[in-house]
Parts: C-alpha cells; structure tokens; sequence
C-alpha cells in the first residue's frame, strides 16, 4: 500500500491537531491511529529490531501529546512528531547506556566511495518474498540509511521536511538519501544477479 | 561529457529541481548517468513497496488510557491550575517544603492534642493553611513523626 491520498491525510491531520488544540483531546486517539505505524517503523529503523520499539511508540506519542498545546504549525505535524520520536528515541538509548552516535554517520560518506548501479531488470515489487527480501536488504544498512530511505521512499518529506525531522542540513540529507538508495541499490542488484528477486 | 552529480540524479529522481535541458540532453545520450539513474529509482521502488511494521491492535487503546493514568488522575487529585504552575523540579521542592511544615507542625507540638492545629490544605491554587477540629491519628505518622499526605506521598514517588 502506498500513500495515494497524502493530501487527503494532510486535511484530516490538520483537522485533528485543531480540534485538539481547540481542547477535544478525544481527537488524539485519530492522529494516534493516523502515526503509530509510522512512527513504530521509524523507531525501528532508528534502533533496528527492538522489543521495546511498541513500548517507545507510546512513549513518543504520550510526549507529543504533552507539546501538541505548543505546537504553532510552522512545519507539518509528521515532521514535528518524527522529531520528537527521534528525541525520544535517543533519550532512551541514553538510559540503556548506550551512545546515540547511532545518530549520525561517523563520517559522511564521499559520494565517489559509493557503488553507481543496480538490478538491471524490473524487480517484482507485488511479491510477497520479493518485499521480504527487500526488508531485510533494508534492515542490514545504517541507522542512517534506514531512516532517511524511509522517511524519503514511504513518508514522501521534502528535503526541507527531512532535514527538520533529522535536524541536519538540506546538504546533508541529500547526500544521505543518495549514498543510503546507492547501498541498497548495490544490495539488491546482488539479490538480483543471484536471481533471489 | 559533464555527466550529472549525484545530487542532481536524486533532485530530477525526486523531483526537487526544475529539469534543465542540457542536462536532460546529457541523460538522454548517456548510458552511465542513465544507469546510475536507473539504480536510484530501483531502489526508491523497492523501498516505497515495503510497508510499515503494524503495531499491536490495541496500541491507541492501551495508549489513551496510559494518557489518561498520567494526565487526569493527576490533574483532578491536586488541581490543574496549581499543577500547571509547576515545573517537576518545582513540585519536587514544594512536595519537600510541605514535608518539612507538616513535619514542622507535629514535631513541635507537645502532646498528641495540641499536635496538629492546622493542616496545610492542597486546593485549586497553592497550599493554604486550614484551621482543622480533630488531630490525625498518631498512628498516620512515620516514625519520626512525619505524617505524610497523600501529596507527599504522591511527589515522593517522583509524579
Ligand atoms: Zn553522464
């Protein structure tokens, strides 16, 4: 499934964020419902797989629930919320005592460093062990990789929203999305040539 | 041959800048860019066919109620107006001043009658002191004399 209404939505998003500005917090449990796939897959491409990915799912809502009164609109709200699951996300790696340098690459990879081509035929996109192949394709890149490949290929941001989300600059995420796609292009063109999809 | 930077693939692939002639006349008469073309958008593809990982069925269930144990309990037990003054830190310092008055208040008594004359009342707005007619059973208090209140008790517990 693919998001074929994302101005549809965008309306009934906005719509919800007023009535719930406008004191009907009732109108959360529709934005709840609109995000929590969303921002539980984006939790895991943060983490990777994580038993915990549901539980810091609650926890990034019941935090957006807490600033939704502050929020001016200035940015989509699904830019708003994916940065406020990030945060949440890192303050949570910092209680488990772990380093959230998960959070950027060590080192930007030059663009010259990464591979230029892919499978050369149609992939079958409407097979269910075709998809599967290209999730787990998807789960072995970065951190990095993995949220900038999501929010770009199944969100549809903007660079400009992108880079709100992440809190990086627009160069940034352009250089990202480019060498995150040229892995997983690399990756699949493998799958391909070993005739998996 | 100025073949196209990456940046320029992914900005035509996403459609983020206005296509410019010479560099689709480039494309069209150039295999390497074009493949290096073709390899992004395979992989934007593949990637846009892979749906997000559902959470439980009961998740906006289980996380309104959570909303609602953290929120409106709270909220109707000490006073919104009072609550929303406060910063966490601050609430800490007056749940720790109020301990310190109600320990105060029945160390410095006498005897079990004249221990408490006055008990500090949480209402819509800050602490004030009541006049009460019954002292609190000795037995409410800890050890050392400390009755605790139910906001006390709630604070100490880092709400
Ligand atoms: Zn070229």
């Amino acid at each position: 499934m693919e998001y074929t209404d994302k101005n549809g939505l965008a309306g009934l998003e906005k719509a919800l964020v007023a009535r719930f500005q406008g004191g009907d917090t009732a109108a959360f449990s529709g934005l709840a419902d609109l995000y929590k796939d969303r921002l539980h897959q984006f939790i895991l491409c943060l983490l990777g797989p994580d038993r915990e990915a549901e539980d810091i799912a609650q926890e990034a809502f019941v935090q957006i629930y807490k600033s939704l009164p502050s929020f001016r609109g200035t940015s989509g709200f699904g830019t708003w919320a994916y940065a406020v699951t990030r945060n949440v996300c890192r303050r949570r790696l910092r209680e488990r005592g772990r380093d959230a340098v998960l959070f950027t690459e060590e080192r930007e990879t030059a663009a010259d460093d990464v591979p230029q081509s892919g499978p050369t035929q149609e992939l079958a996109l409407e097979s269910a062990e075709t998809r599967a192949l290209i999730r787990a394709e998807i789960a072995a890149l970065s951190p990095v990789h993995r949220s900038v490949i999501f929010l770009s290929c199944w969100e549809r941001l903007s660079y400009a929203e992108m880079a709100e989300a992440l809190e990086i600059p627009v160069g940034t995420v352009r250089s990202r999305l480019h060498n995150a796609l040229a892995a997983l292009a690399a990756r699949l063109k493998v799958l391909a040539e070993e005739e998996k999809i | 041959m100025n073949c196209l930077t990456n940046a320029e693939l992914l900005d035509r692939l996403f459609g983020e800048a206005a296509p410019e002639s010479s560099k689709e006349t480039h494309l069209a008469a150039c295999p390497a860019c074009r493949g290096r073309l073709a390899a992004l958008k395979a992989a934007t593809a593949a990637a846009s066919s892979v749906q997000p990982t559902p959470v439980s069925e009961d998740f906006t269930a289980r996380l309104m109620a959570r909303i609602g144990e953290e929120a409106a309990p709270a909220r109707a037990r000490l006073g919104a107006g009072f609550l929303d003054r406060l910063r966490p830190r601050e609430l800490a310092f007056a749940a720790g001043a109020l301990a310190l008055l109600t320990f105060v208040y029945f160390k410095a008594g006498g005897g079990p009658a004249e221990r408490a004359q006055v008990l500090l009342v949480m209402t819509d707005g800050p602490a004030t002191p009541a006049a009460i007619a019954a002292p609190p059973s000795p037995s409410a208090a800890g050890p050392d004399g400390v009755l605790l209140s139910d906001f006390c008790v709630t604070a100490r517990c880092g709400l």
